[in-house]
């Protein structure tokens, strides 16, 4: 009897060891591979740009399932903005879940955060919203994003407040790391411009912009750059426009959300900003604009939100990674480096530093009151 | 191309008066707001000795709700029904998450009015995906006299007419007077026979209406976020402890220097530091002046 007992345990460990080996296998290794978390606002006062992402992410996870049968399997994760809290999210997901790829760690500031984890724990990262201008430094090996950084946009900018003859500029920044990002590029930038640049910082829950149009005004600044949060970019608009200040008023996607245009009224008319290029006539684009209208239930005419469309984008583009790496967030990063195809937002391929490589000029918008009243941007050519 | 009136070229018009009448009226227009959600928050802490830490949710919801009403009715009328809405809501607050505890130690409303502010975030964010409340009403048309709701004059007359009726409310009616009993012995108060429960009832009503109030001009002027109105918050705590705690008046005078600082700051591009500047004025005004600004004219109710 004392003898059996071992036997009869061997036998039942072997039992389960060819169990699990034999649902392993029945799995699949690429099934089990095709996992990724993804790291969003999804409550609070962002909620409406989480919302979008994952909108374009879940777009993309549909066709991936109808086009070649894979699902992947993508679980979300909210965090407030802090981003400490994106970090200890991504540790577990990591650590405790053992995901191994990451669609979107949302905000630049976020990003930075994440940015050392991601590399010393070989953790493949795909941005499609994280701008910020820092964030080229800290990618790494692990990190790559599909949407231009800031210094690319404020460039854009510049050259265009030349054309329009202006001499003084000012900055209005947020004091979060995407707005002083933008604010040091703006400084940076200008005096290739020919421009002389004042800066107003302001923290990221004023609202009441008084103050700093009577500061630009006492500058006689005749361009304002908005590196502010859309809600407080609406409220310098109005507060200069209640001022009878009108200087030209650019941006960059910060002027794209609908907080802009409802915090602001008529006072947005005028308002320009600049986009990332597209390619004309791009076929998955007016595609995928299509679908993601019909999700988020806008009206026929008005484009869904651009980080709807750099969800979708990022979702396939790190699934072709997962799938071309096998898994291994290695092989995956190493295929991505010579990666190169056309996505909902235009061409997608890499630079050394894994930014994405900027296909074109950027588009020049500036918002206009259509016939109906009704404030609508319009592509200036 | 229309540009709105933003500048294609050229010099934007130059405005050297440190002191112009719109600069001032947006600090007026600032200190009226900051007095209104000064006043709710000060009536509660008057009454019931504790710091409603929810005041800034209270104020942001209050704002939704009149947005909400908005829709159906003319601003106004939205203006009306969402203030009466939220007292009645804020008197169903104070009696069942408030009334019980106030004869426990204080932490304990302190603590309740944290959760109701994570309560009412979680109310917001189910309801709305806007990181703010921005409401842009139609102007209000009398015969041949057209006023915008984004008046300074408006705004600034509201809040006057509001916190003078406050005022004469608490001096010269019996349940003023009896608010006045309340808020210096409860108990003493209640063996006297005064309507203690009702002067909680109106207490809270009136802080959440006020808060209504505050909310629905705030996004009218400008657009209220929880971080903004956390922001209004810590400036009406400045205007309190500056104005002599539990002081209507003190409270709303207050605000005046407040905004002053703001906009000085602002204008020289510290911005970032008011907040601690005016903290700091607070802490260093109440040092001098314990009672307030208003000395010990004006008893405390």
């Amino acid at each position: 009897m004392r003898k059996r007992i071992p036997i009869v345990v061997v036998a039942l460990l072997v039992g389960a060891a060819v169990a699990v080996f034999l649902t392993l296998n029945s799995r699949g290794a690429p099934r089990h591979d095709l996992r990724a978390v993804s790291i969003l606002m999804l409550e609070g006062p962002f909620k409406s740009y989480g919302d979008n992402v994952r909108v374009g992410i879940n777009l993309a996870v549909e066709e991936i399932q109808q086009e070649d049968g894979v699902k992947v399997e993508v679980n979300f994760k909210s965090f407030d903005g802090d981003p400490t809290k994106a970090l200890d999210t991504l540790k577990t997901a990591v650590g405790r879940d053992g995901f191994r790829f990451v669609v979107e760690v949302f905000g630049t500031a976020a990003a930075l955060s994440v940015a050392d984890f991601v590399n010393e724990n070989r953790v493949l990262t795909i941005s499609g919203v994280d701008t910020g201008d820092q964030l080229t430094e800290k990618m790494g090996r692990y990190f790559f994003r599909i949407v231009p950084s800031d210094g690319e946009a404020v460039q854009a900018l510049m050259t265009w407040a030349k054309e329009l003859g202006a001499k003084r500029g000012a900055v209005v920044a947020v004091t979060t790391d995407w707005g002083k990002g933008v604010g040091d590029m703006v400084e940076h930038y200008s005096p290739r411009a020919g421009l002389t640049v004042s800066r107003q910082d302001v923290d990221k829950a004023h609202s009441v912009f008084a103050p700093q149009v009577a500061a630009l005004m006492d500058a006689q600044a005749d361009v304002v750059f908005l590196a502010l949060n859309p809600d407080q970019a609406g409220n310098f608009v109005r507060a200069a426009r209640a001022a009878s200040y009108r200087p030209i008023i650019l941006g960059t996607d910060n002027l794209t959300a609908g907080e802009f245009t409802a915090t602001a009224g008529d006072a947005a008319e005028g308002v320009r900003y600049v986009l990332p290029p597209v390619t004309p006539g791009n076929p998955i684009r007016s595609r995928v604009i299509k679908e993601l209208r019909q999700r988020l239930r806008l009206p026929n005419g008005e484009e869904p939100h651009p980080f709807a469309l750099y969800g979708y984008d990022e979702m396939w583009t790190i699934y072709q990674a997962m799938r071309a790496g096998k898994g291994d967030p290695d092989r995956a990063a190493q295929f991505l480096e010579s990666y190169r195809v056309e996505g909902a937002t235009g061409p997608i391929q890499f630079t050394k530093t894994h930014d994405v490589v900027l296909a074109g000029p950027y588009r020049r918008m500036i918002i206009q009151i259509d016939k109906d009243g009704k404030l609508e941007p319009a592509e200036v050519r | 191309m229309a540009t709105g009136g933003y500048l294609v070229s050229g010099v934007a018009p130059m405005r050297p008066e440190f002191l112009d009448a719109d600069f001032v009226m947006a600090v007026l227009t600032l200190a009226a707001l900051v007095a209104l959600v000064s006043v709710g928050f000060n009536l509660v802490y008057g009454v019931l000795r504790f710091l409603n830490l929810a005041h800034g949710e209270i104020v942001v919801v209050g704002a939704l709700l009149v947005g909400k009403f908005a829709r159906g009715h003319g601003f106004a009328a939205a203006l009306v029904l969402g203030v009466l809405v939220w007292a009645f809501l804020g008197v169903l607050a104070g009696r069942l998450l408030f009334r019980p505890l106030r004869l426990q130690p204080r932490g304990a409303m302190l603590g309740t009015s944290l959760g109701l502010g994570l309560l009412l975030q979680v109310v917001y964010s189910s309801t709305t995906n806007q990181a703010g409340i921005s409401l842009r009403p139609d102007p209000i048309v009398l015969g041949p006299v057209t006023i915008a709701w984004t008046s300074p004059l408006l705004t600034v007359g509201v809040v006057v007419a509001v916190v003078g009726g406050l005022e004469a409310w608490l001096r010269f009616t019996r349940l003023g007077q009896a608010v006045w009993a309340v808020a210096e012995n409860p108990l003493v108060a209640e063996s006297w026979g005064l309507p203690v429960s009702a002067v909680y009832d109106t207490i809270f009503g009136l802080s959440f209406s006020l808060a209504a109030l505050a909310g629905a001009f705030l996004a009218v002027n400008y657009s209220i976020s929880f971080g903004f109105a956390f922001k209004m918050l810590v400036w009406s705590f400045a205007a309190v402890l500056l104005g002599g705690l539990g002081k209507v008046l003190g409270g709303c005078l207050a605000s005046i220097p407040i905004a002053a600082v703001w906009a000085i700051l602002g204008r020289l591009g510290f911005e970032p530091y008011v907040d601690p500047a005016v903290l700091l004025l607070c802490a260093g005004a109440y040092v001098v002046l314990p009672e307030g600004l208003l000395g010990r004219r004006l008893r405390a109710i």
